[in-house]
Parts: C-alpha cells; structure tokens; sequence
C-alpha cells in the first residue's frame, strides 16, 4: 500500500482518519463512504460509565467554525463493547478508541475492560476535552499529569497509545514531551480551542454551559503551527487535527510532518470527505510518482 | 438510504418577502416529513454548517425546498440561481404517520413546509390543511392545490384569510368534526396549544419539531432534547414526534 503509514505498531492503509465526536462510531456514515476507504476513525469519547453530556444549546456556528459543548455524551463501555462495536466490526479500517476518564483509576479500568476485545486497534487517550469540569483538559494542562497517565494506560495495554492533546496551554510541546517520555506511541493534535458566543440582543451565552469547544477551519492555522512546533520536538509520530475541510488542508499538515491526520467538524458538513480525502491522496503521490514518507515533513525549512 | 450529493438547482421562486422556493434535481423519494442538509459549495468556510431543511415536495426527481430567510445562512441560499450547485444529503429521519379516515394538519408560518407533501401523500378520506401566518404579507400561497385537500389559513391580524390565529380555526373544526389524527409544524407555542385543546377529544397528535444541528445524521449530538424518561436525537429519532411525548405536562 503506497499510502500506509504507521503509529507505533498499527499500520494505517492510508493518514486519513476521523475525530473523535464528529465521526459518531462510524456507523453513522456507511450510507455516505466506504469505511474501508479510510486509514481508520476515533471513536467518540468513551467512558466506562455512561454520560449524558451538556445541557442544550450545546452547538453553534461561528465564523468559519463552530463551538460545541457537548460535553463527552456516550453509552459507557459495556455498551460499546456489546452494540457499538459489532456494528463496524467487519470494516477493514483501524477502530481507535477515544477513551475519557475522570481518574487515573478509571482511565487504568477502561482500558483493562476494553483489552477483552481484539476489535479495537488502539487507543486515544482524551487529555484534552474543554467541555467537562473533570479530567479532560484539566489533566493535559499539567507535563507530569500527562506523564502519569500516559504511563499508567501505557502499563495495561500492548495496542497503540495516542494521546490527544489540548492547544489551551502554555507550551503543547512539554506535554508531547512528557506523552512520549512515559511510552506513548503517538500524540494527536489539536484539540477544541476554548471559546464562547453570546447573542447580543439577549446578553446572553448562546450555550448553555457558556463556554465549547472551537473547531472548523477557524483554528487551522494554529494547528498547523502547533503540529509543526510538535513534530520537531518528539520522536513519536504527530496525528494533525485542525479545520480540515478539503484534501488541501490534508497535504498541509502532512508537508509540516504529521503522520496522519484526523477530519474533524469537515465530517458534518460532507459526511464522504474523508473517503475523498483518502482517494485525493492516492491520486496525488501517483500522479508526482512521490512515496507518502517523502511527502511527510516535506516542508523546506 | 440517505446519501450525500452535489446536487443542481433547476428553478427558484420568490414567494414572499421572506420566503422563497427552490427546485433541485434529487433522485430519490423522499418519506412524507423527512428532510435534507443544505451546503453551499462554492465557500466551505464560512457560514460553515449545513442547515436543516424540509421537503416541500418531490415529483419525478425534482426535490422542492420552502426556505424562510431566518439569517445569513438562508440568506445566501435565497441568492441562489439556477443552474447553481449545493451539496445536499438525505433524506433524514423519520416519518409522519398516517390515516385513511381523516387527517388534520397545522402549520403555523414556514412551518407549514413539511406539511405540503405529507397532505398531498395521505391516504386520508378527509385532509384539511390549516395554516396561520401573522399577516398577509407573511402569507404563503400554495398555489399547488389540490381537489382533495381542503386549505384553510388565518392570519393574527385579519389582513387576509381568516381572522385569528391558525389554533382558534382548529379548534372550530374539533367542536364540529374531530379528525384522527393531526399532524403539526410550527413554533412550539403554536404546537403546544393545538396539543392543549386537543387533548379532549382523544386524538393522536404528532408535531415535526426544529433545532439547531450540525451533521444532520447523528453524530454531532447538537440536536439532543430530552423527553420524559429518555433522551433523544432530533435529527435522528425525528423530527417528528408524539405530542404526549413533547409536551408532557399538557394534561390529557
């Protein structure tokens, strides 16, 4: 495969995969693209428990993005095992799982629970969500937090560990750093910007927990700049995650040296894009007879 | 099977000052309620999202969309000409049920979109299609008429039609004949009310409700609402759902 690349031990048919919470469980978009097509997609972020998420309105358009605060709504793990999972089993795609947890203790019995099944290919661990009071982006603000957890999930499982990180701190690249020094096999970026919107002739918050998560092609050009800044300060490949919308965003982030990227919010307004993301890619490296690894990192500093 | 489509408008229509039509080429048959994501395709950015629109109708291919400029979004699809292109995906959700006895629909304003196609599909014996706008320059004409559904419209201030809103002309209708079953769109004021002076006379209700949404498909999970004892997607378990289960506290 021209197009594969590798993350850690997982090798992906092709760098496309899609974000966690824009891609359902993928089973949402089968009337729309052949999963196949895809290097593999995150799951939504699961805990081991359910959770019901935030309050309404949780979405809303801004200028070239939108906010979310949904607030990591899921079925729990014993649901996704049972009746998320089967529904996608049969896809020759990678099935990473986005895994949220309020401690290091939960985070070690989610990913113990989970190990049970040889679907799954690996893990994303969310450091980074802005839309929960605990955990979440509270732990990926901290280098020795990320270390700790990074290590403690790192002890339970075998399969890749990607860590998402949060572009709301001071230096993302400490927190690659400290992913990578306690053995994680990736680290994907960025997260949601932390933002807000009122609605000037109520004066008031648009959502209801006032504050979401920013995506869409708003941030690319601070993801671009953040997974550049990364790829040169760890070892471990860099997963791009920032306002793509066409394959152009895509080549973007491969020429600053990410390994594989992620469609994110782009899913909700063209549910096949990562398909023609994938397909635009094949096409691209035959027509210029060009390898995806002499793609990677291209850019000319 | 919904899919997802760079689809070409073939006809536009002003209807109002605030409303217009648009026809489109869409191949597939739509189920009476469901509705469609429209993108612009010439700017990706910005406005960013897709926006939830109902079927008006569909004949022969051509899928017909009655937008109301609510903001920017609609605003620049109602700039929109033949032959230009929007990416359309559908059709989504679920689907009006129906009576081959009588059926009663309300719509109240733009409301009454989805309601069009639904009427001209019932099976029913006796339609009656009851529309309320605020005044007459809000009215939408319908001029497709059709011989086998009675129309009706009201507006608040007595400009046109008849004077009043389009619950006061249900409620006329309920002390003379009752239907089986009513079937409304509109703001949910207006629904709540048809729900209230229903409740009587023991009929089944449904409303086709609105929300904001980002995917349309049930992923973004922006169009959550929550009813009693379960938690559900507006975009995918509806939009259109039992008034017992919308407005709870209407007693019966």
């Amino acid at each position: 495969m021209k197009t594969a690349v590798n993350i850690g031990s997982l090798q992906l048919k092709n760098p496309i995969l899609t974000a966690s919470g824009t891609f359902g469980n993928g089973h949402e978009f089968i009337d729309y693209m052949n999963l196949n097509s895809i290097g593999g997609f995150c799951s939504k972020g699961l805990s081991m428990e359910p959770r019901g998420g935030n309050p309404e309105p949780r979405i809303v358009e801004t200028a070239s993005g939108m906010l979310n605060s949904i607030g990591l709504e899921n079925g729990g793990a014993k649901a996704f095992l049972n009746e998320v999972l089967p529904q996608v089993s049969d896809y020759d795609t990678a099935v990473i799982v986005n895994i949220y947890a309020h401690s290091m203790a939960e985070f070690v019995e989610l990913v113990r629970y989970l190990e049970q099944s040889d679907r799954i290919d690996g893990y994303e661990m969310n450091l980074s969500c802005p839309n929960v009071a605990e955990g979440g982006a509270a732990f990926g603000s901290d280098a020795a937090v990320v270390a700790k957890l990074t290590q403690a999930a790192r002890n339970e499982t075998k399969k890749p560990l990607i860590i998402k990180l949060s572009p709301n701190v001071t230096d993302v690249r400490e927190m690659a750093k400290a992913a990578q020094g306690a053995g994680a096999d990736a680290v994907s970026l960025i997260n949601t910007l932390i933002g807000t919107a009122i609605d000037r002739e109520k004066r008031r918050f648009i959502l209801a927990r006032k504050v979401g998560g920013l995506s869409g092609p708003a941030i690319k050009p601070v993801a671009l700049k953040m997974v550049w800044d990364t790829v040169q300060a760890v070892d471990i490949p860099v997963i791009g995650i920032g306002g793509i919308v066409s394959f152009e965003d895509v080549l973007d982030f491969l020429i600053v040296g990410a390994t594989a990227v992620q469609i994110g919010s782009g899913n909700f307004i063209n549910p096949a894009l990562a398909q023609e993301c994938a397909h635009s890619l094949e096409t691209y490296l035959e027509e210029r007879n060009e390898t995806i690894d002499q793609l990677i990192g291209s850019i000319r500093s | 099977m919904s899919r997802t489509v760079i689809s070409k408008i073939v006809g536009t229509k002003v209807v109002n000052d605030a409303t217009f039509m648009i026809s489109l080429l869409f191949e597939e048959q739509p189920k009476p309620g469901q509705f469609v994501m429209v993108s612009l395709i010439d700017n990706r950015s910005d406005p960013f999202l897709p926006r939830p629109i109902s079927v008006f109708d569909w004949e022969d291919g051509l899928l017909k969309l009655l937008i109301r400029k609510v903001g920017r979004g609609t605003e620049l699809f109602s700039q929109l000409s033949a032959g230009d292109s929007v990416r359309v995906t559908g059709y989504l959700g679920n689907s009006f049920p129906d009576t081959n006895d009588s059926i009663c629909f309300v719509g109240g304003g733009i409301g009454i979109a989805p309601l069009f196609y639904a009427a001209r599909k019932s099976i029913a014996a006796e339609k009656l299609f009851l529309m309320g706008f605020p005044t007459e320059s809000a009215v939408i004409c319908l001029e497709e008429k059709r011989a086998d559904t009675k129309l009706l419209y009201a507006t608040d201030d007595g400009s046109a039609g008849v004077h009043g809103t389009v619950v006061d002309m249900l409620k006329n209708r309920l002390e003379i004949t009752p239907p089986d079953l009513i079937i409304t769109c509109g703001p949910e004021g207006m629904m709540k009310a048809v729900q209230k002076i229903a409740s009587p006379y023991n009929i089944s209700i449904f409303h086709s409700l609105e929300s904001v949404m980002a995917c349309g498909i049930g992923a973004c999970l922006g169009c959550r609402r929550e009813l009693p004892g379960r938690s559900v997607l507006v975009c995918k378990d509806g939009p259109i759902f039992d008034g017992l289960d919308i407005f709870p506290e209407v007693p019966q």
